[in-house]
C-alpha cells in the first residue's frame, strides 16, 4: 500500500457527501450562535452530552480552585459553553484539582491518560514512562483510586459527584526520579509528545523557571485589561517575549507553561492589534491567569524550544506598572476578578 | 452578533461562502463517518460567530479549521465511548459486537484514524500545507507535528493494506 492510495482515500473522504449552500449554513450558524447557550444546555442529543457535563465539571472544579487556594478564580468567569477554550483547558483544570501528590512530594510528576486509553495504551505508557532516564518508581493509579480520590476532594458536592462518571476520569501515572532535573523532564517531555493522544495532560513539580514565568505572564494579564492596545503589544513585545526567549535560550525546559494559553495569548497581542476587542482582552488576560496558575502548579503541556515566539524584542516607552507582579495569584488581578473587564 | 463588513466590502458572510469550499473538506476530513460534515462545519462557524464576526478575524480559516478540529475531536471521543458501552452490551447478550457497529460506511475503516491524524494528513499530504499550518489546525508543535504526520501516515497504510487484504481475501473465496 503506498502514499499514492492514501492520498486517494483522503481525498475521496474530502469530498464525500453533498456540499449545502454556504449561504444558508452561514444564516442558520449566525442564529444558532445566539442560541448556542440554549443549544447546548438542552438534551437534544448525545453528540453534545460530553460538552455539557465537562462544562458543569470545570465551572465546579473553578469553586474548588477556589476554596483550595489554589487561585483559581479566573475559572469563575470562564463562559460554561466556551467549547473552543474548554476543549483545550479542561484537562489542566483537572490537574490542577489532582496535582495533590506533587504538591505533598509524593510524586516528581503526574502523567494523566486519555480516559478512552484501553489496557494495551496503559501497558505502552507504562513501558514507555520505565524506560525514561533517571526513572526511580511509579505507581499506577487506576479508575477505582482515581474515582475515590476524587470523591475524597469533591466530599459533600453533590452537584459534582452527579455530574461526572467515573469513567470520565483520566487515570494516571505517578512518577519519581531518582534525580528530577534537566535532563530528566526533557526526556519526559520528549516522551509525552511521543506518546501524543494516550497522555490527556501532565503535571511535573515546578522548578524556579516557572516561577519567573508566573512574573511575566502575569504582566499580561494586567496588560490585557488597563492598558491601550500600544502598551499591550508594546509590554508582551518586549518584556514578555524576551523573558520567554531568554529562558528557552537557556536551554532548560520549561515545564509548566500550557501551550495554548500561550498561543491564545500570543494570537490575540500579534495580530492586528486595532481590532482587539474587549472580549478578546477579556479572554487574554483569563488565559494569562490560567498560565499563572498552571506555573504554579506544573500543570500542562511542556513548553519546548520550537513554540518559537519569534516576536523580537522593542523598547519600552511607557507601561503602566503592575500592581502585583510577585504573588502570581490569580485572585489579585483586577483583570481577571470580573466577567466583564474591559467590556 | 452581526455579519458585519470586514472593512474590505465583503460581509462575513460572502467571507464564509469563498472559504466555505476548503473548509467543507477539511471538515469531511475531521468528521467521523457519522457526522455529516455540513454539520460540523456549521457547529463550528456557529462557536466562531458566538464570539467574533468572521471579518474581525486575521485568519478566520485558519480559526475556523482549528475549531472544526476541536468539535470533531471532542465528538469522537463521546462517540468512542458510545461504541464500547454498544459493545459491551453485545458481549453481555452474547451477539457479535460488529452487529451492533452503527458507523458501517466505505470509507468508515478511516475512523481507525483519529481525527487530529485524518486532519494532518490531509492537510500535508493532500492540501500540501506547510507544517506550520498543520501545526495551528491542531494547536500542537511544529516538531510535534512532524511526529503526527510520521504516525499517521503509517496508520494510515496500515489500514488501507488491512483493508485491501480483506478486500482480496473475500474476493478469493
Amino acid at each position: 500500500m503506498n502514499d499514492r492510495n492514501a492520498e486517494t482515500a483522503l481525498r475521496a473522504l474530502a469530498d464525500r457527501g453533498s456540499p449545502r449552500d454556504p449561504g444558508q449554513l452561514y444564516d442558520e450558524a449566525l442564529a444558532r450562535s445566539t442560541t448556542l447557550d440554549v443549544d447546548l444546555s438542552s438534551s437534544d442529543g448525545a453528540q453534545r452530552s460530553p460538552v455539557r457535563s465537562r462544562s458543569r465539571y470545570i465551572a465546579a472544579a473553578a469553586a474548588v480552585l477556589v476554596v483550595a487556594g489554589i487561585g483559581g478564580a479566573a475559572w469563575l468567569n470562564r463562559s460554561d459553553d466556551d467549547s473552543v477554550e474548554q476543549l483545550n483547558t479542561d484537562g489542566s483544570v483537572f490537574c490542577q484539582v489532582m496535582a495533590g501528590p506533587i504538591a505533598e512530594g509524593e510524586a516528581d510528576a503526574l502523567v494523566y491518560l486519555d480516559p478512552d486509553a484501553s489496557a494495551a495504551d496503559v501497558e505502552q505508557v507504562e513501558e514507555a514512562l520505565m524506560d525514561l532516564p533517571g526513572f526511580a518508581d511509579l505507581h499506577y493509579v487506576d479508575d477505582e483510586e482515581t474515582w475515590a480520590a476524587f470523591q475524597d476532594i469533591f466530599e459533600g458536592d453533590e452537584a459534582m459527584l452527579e455530574s461526572v462518571r467515573p469513567e470520565q476520569l483520566p487515570t494516571s501515572f505517578q512518577l519519581t526520579f531518582r534525580e528530577f532535573d534537566g535532563a530528566a523532564k526533557a526526556a519526559l517531555r520528549d516522551e509525552i509528545q511521543r506518546l501524543g493522544d494516550l497522555v490527556y495532560d501532565f503535571s511535573a513539580r515546578s522548578e524556579e523557571l516557572d516561577r519567573r514565568l508566573v512574573d511575566h505572564v502575569g504582566l499580561i494579564g494586567y496588560l490585557a485589561d488597563h492598558s491601550t492596545t500600544y502598551a499591550w503589544n508594546q509590554g508582551f513585545r518586549s518584556v514578555v517575549a524576551d523573558r520567554f526567549e531568554e529562558i528557552l535560550a537557556g536551554g532548560e525546559p520549561v515545564d509548566a507553561g500550557l501551550r495554548y494559553d500561550l498561543a491564545e495569548v500570543q494570537r490575540l497581542v500579534t495580530t492586528d492589534f486595532e481590532r482587539i476587542s474587549p472580549p478578546e482582552r477579556t479572554a487574554a488576560a483569563e488565559a494569562a491567569a490560567r498560565l499563572v496558575e498552571r506555573a504554579e502548579t506544573g500543570c500542562g503541556l511542556v513548553v519546548d524550544d520550537d513554540f518559537g515566539l519569534g516576536l523580537g524584542g522593542e523598547s519600552v516607552t511607557a507601561i503602566e506598572p503592575m500592581p502585583t507582579t510577585t504573588s502570581g495569584t490569580a485572585g489579585t488581578w483586577p483583570t481577571t476578578t470580573s466577567g466583564t473587564a474591559g467590556d | 452578533m452581526s455579519s458585519a463588513d470586514d472593512g474590505s466590502g465583503r460581509s462575513g458572510r460572502e467571507l464564509f461562502a469563498d472559504l466555505y469550499p476548503r473548509l467543507r473538506r477539511v471538515a469531511a476530513v475531521a468528521a467521523p463517518s457519522d457526522l455529516d460534515p455540513d454539520d460540523l462545519l456549521q457547529e463550528a462557524l456557529a462557536r466562531v460567530l458566538r464570539h467574533s464576526d468572521l471579518g474581525d478575524l486575521d485568519h478566520p480559516e485558519a480559526y475556523l479549521r482549528r475549531t472544526i478540529v476541536n468539535v470533531a475531536s471532542n465528538h469522537n471521543r463521546s462517540r468512542g465511548r458510545e461504541r464500547r458501552a454498544l459493545i459491551r452490551v453485545a458481549h453481555a447478550a452474547g451477539t457479535d459486537a460488529d452487529a451492533v457497529d452503527p458507523y458501517p460506511s466505505d470509507l468508515a475503516l478511516l475512523d481507525e484514524l483519529n481525527t487530529e491524524d485524518r486532519v494532518a494528513v490531509y492537510l500535508a499530504d493532500v492540501e500540501r500545507r506547510p507544517a506550520s499550518e498543520v501545526a495551528d489546525a491542531l494547536d500542537i508543535s511544529t516538531v510535534a507535528v512532524r511526529a503526527r504526520l510520521s504516525r499517521a501516515r503509517r496508520r494510515l497504510r496500515e489500514v488501507l493494506a488491512a483493508s485491501a487484504e480483506a478486500t482480496f481475501e473475500g474476493g478469493a473465496r
